[in-house]
């Protein structure tokens, strides 16, 4: 008796002793764990942006999800990708419905939502799921990091592209689009020259009007102060002023439409061109979506630059198929008139940066300026790689390196899809219902007569 | 490393001497088959509906066939797991031939190592032949084979867990019927524990999904390998081996 009693004994503290060393054995691998992601659109890892952000995270941030405890894992699952790449995100998790109090606190209105916190700010985000949340949450965290949040100030006062105009024409997307990124928007007018150090980044979208000599003065008081600026100026018939200004710098608006007869958007005309490979500029380096310009003009960069402290360069070109068209366009065909129109390729978009003065106690002016205002309005803002090109440009202006780059959007879903026809689909039935059994039970029976043959 | 060999080899082909080998293949794939066609039909029809009111939709053939297939494979294995262990060791002590196995030179742990093996191998040629699925798909469509390949080593390791549990049960009675209703009834324990117990941030809650196996699965099932996931199957299944060991090693004594 005594004998099994110390047998049991050792063999109960032995399987302990296994249990505990396999139970450290998962501690430890729990906290330190590698994934590997095994699906063709990457849907467990964070978008190159996502990551470089989380990354260089330097204090600890705060995301709390209040989601319906069914919906826990979709929450889980977003987080966990961020959490991945930095310890300094603290994720905190509350059913809106058994977590009265913190619900309360925090003023959540619907499932859903994620508050992320850091140091005192705090931003609310409202239906973030799977397939949305990472955009989202990559943003708001940028936003918080920033000491102060940019303003984008948007010239009225010469029949500029408006951003409350929610018409085809109007800026509002471009607005939402910026808020998303986190910046202020607003509208802007040179009357108010006090306020105009406080713009970020002022953009003048397409005016129609001239200006006035004092306010091309303000304007370029502004920029040699070390302002930036996104000049979209499109092809028109009379001179706006602000070509005097860039001719300033050693950029020249040419009084000609762009025409590219090939590279063009299908259903539009030749006067639509399409750029598909930008140069290595930072704006667009990272760019992989074509763009397009309905109604473009080009510009021309002098070569010899009036002021050498300022760098100017082109950053978005048209195909050597286009030239410049000069005169006005008439319906129907246009051509290439050799010796009067110019040929390609050429400058829908130059960027220019740098000290006025040269000292190297000012202030880096910045300055993007597009031939063409809409290719960034509602109607044209979200095809393609035009908005990407406008937020990039804005980033830059900003100073705001670590938003350009891609924006984690869907991986193209086409992966998954089926056709079949209703033959192919019996024959599918066929095959896995019927013949495989009959297949297994043949291959016993042939075993089995083959013993009894034996025996 | 010979004896391990040669004792799965033997009892690997006695699942062929006797119908129930036969009867656990043809079964399975009856039923994985089955759902397997009603899944892809049901996902036809869903995408012609889809489409003739306008638009491509989401339908996705990898989330919305393969990935549910795979989980209800887990859980028909589940069923079927006692099937396939009960004859292990149970039998052989029935009819007295585990004390022949225990007074030879071959070790304890040969035999835990051989047996699980010839299960395992039995359990990969059921695997196996569920891959005419996800082929057949692929002459008709797209699917994404490095996720399936994830998911069916989730499956693998799940049905190894499964597997090494079984095989302790079995060495604990003599009676085939008893370990499969055991296996079974542990079996359908940690399943519905992972349903009830409500997802909560506490560490309690934490642990007890953990512990839960069959939501490790799901990592898999969906295209992402985590080392802890792995780490918990090799873990589960290396402790239901040393249980089965410590359980042999009893035997001995009698």
């Amino acid at each position: 008796m005594k004998r099994s009693v110390i047998y049991n004994l050792n063999t109960a503290t032995l399987t302990l002793i296994v249990f505990g060393i396999l139970a450290v054995v998962n501690f430890i691998g729990f906290r330190h764990h590698i994934r590997f992601d095994f699906t063709k659109q990457k849907s467990f890892s964070l978008a190159p942006q996502s990551i470089k952000v989380v990354k260089t995270l330097k204090d600890e941030v705060r995301v709390i999800g209040f989601y319906e405890a069914k919906e826990k894992s979709m929450f889980d699952n977003l987080l966990d990708r961020y959490k991945y790449h930095s310890k300094k995100l603290a994720v905190q998790f509350y059913d809106p419905d058994k977590d009265k109090v913190i619900a309360e606190k925090y003023k959540i209105k619907q499932y859903r939502t994620v508050v992320i916190e850091k140091g005192k700010r705090e931003t609310r985000l409202e239906d973030i799921t799977d397939e949305n949340g990472e955009e989202k949450i990559t943003n708001a965290i940028i936003k918080l990091e920033r000491e102060a949040t940019p303003h984008v100030c948007f010239l009225k006062g010469h029949g500029e592209k408006e951003i409350a105009d929610r018409e085809r024409e109007g800026y509002s997307v471009a607005q939402d689009e910026l808020k998303d990124e986190g910046y202020d928007v607003k509208n802007f007018s040179l009357l108010e020259s006090g306020k105009m150090a406080d713009c970020s980044v002022l953009v003048i979208a397409g005016p129609q009007k001239p200006f006035l000599p004092k306010e091309i003065e303000l304007i370029s008081d502004y920029f040699k102060k070390g302002g930036r600026g996104m000049i979209l100026l499109d092809p028109a018939d009379r001179e706006t002023g602000l070509e005097t200004f860039l001719s300033k710098i050693g950029i020249v608006a040419l009084n000609e439409t762009v025409i590219d007869p090939i590279s063009t958007i299908f259903g539009q005309s030749a006067a639509t061109p399409v750029v598909s490979e930008y140069t290595s500029h930072e704006v667009v380096r990272d760019l992989k979506e074509a763009s397009f310009y309905p109604l473009t003009r080009p510009f021309k960069i002098q070569t010899e630059l009036p002021n050498k402290n300022i760098k100017v360069e082109a950053i978005a070109k048209t195909t050597p198929n286009s030239w410049g068209e000069v005169g006005p366009l008439k319906q129907g065909k246009v051509k290439y008139d050799a010796g009067k129109d110019r040929k390609g390729p050429l400058n829908l978009a130059v960027a220019a940066s740098g000290k006025w003065s040269g000292r190297k106690d000012e202030k880096e002016m910045r300055l993007v300026a597009v031939g063409d205002s809409d290719f960034s309005n509602n109607r044209s803002f979200e095809f393609s790689g035009n908005g990407n090109f406008f937020l990039n440009a804005v980033a830059w202006l900003v100073g705001d390196e670590s938003l350009i780059s891609i924006r984690p959007t869907k991986a193209a879903g086409i992966s998954g899809r089926l056709m079949m026809t209703p033959r192919q689909v019996q024959l599918l039935f066929l095959l896995t219902i019927v013949v495989t059994p009959l297949v297994i039970i043949g291959s016993g029976i042939i075993v089995w007569l083959r013993r009894r043959r034996l025996a | 490393m010979r004896n391990v060999i040669a004792i799965a080899r033997k009892d690997f082909k006695n699942y062929f001497i006797t119908p129930v080998g036969y009867l656990v293949l043809t079964v399975f794939s009856g039923i994985m088959g089955w759902m397997f066609c009603s899944a892809v039909f049901d996902f036809l029809r869903r995408s012609q509906a889809a489409m003739r009111f306008g638009g491509i939709p989401d339908m996705n053939v990898n989330t919305m066939v393969i990935q549910p297939m795979l989980g209800n494979m887990s859980i028909v294995f589940l069923f079927m797991v006692s099937f396939i262990t009960m004859r292990l060791i149970a039998e052989e002590r029935k009819m007295n031939t585990l004390e022949l196995l225990l007074t030879s030179p071959v070790r304890s742990s040969e035999i835990v190592l051989g047996k699980f093996l010839s299960s395992f191998a039995f359990f990969a040629l059921m695997l196996a032949i569920t891959l005419i699925y996800p082929l057949t798909l692929s002459i008709f469509g797209d699917p994404d084979f490095k996720q399936i390949a994830a998911g069916y080593l989730g499956v693998l390791l799940l049905g190894g867990t499964f597997l090494s549990l079984g095989l302790f049960i079995s060495s604990k009675t003599e009676n085939q019927i008893t370990a499969v209703a055991l296996t079974f009834g542990l079996f359908l324990f940690f399943w519905v524990m992972s349903w009830i117990l409500s997802p909560s941030d506490s560490i309690g809650g934490q642990l007890i999904s953990y512990i839960s196996i069959i939501d490790h699965l799901a990592n898999f099932i969906r295209g992402l390998i985590d080392t802890r996931d792995v780490i918990y199957y090799i873990s589960f299944i290396f402790f239901g081996l040393f249980l089965t060991h410590q359980s042999l090693e009893s035997l001995r004594w009698r």
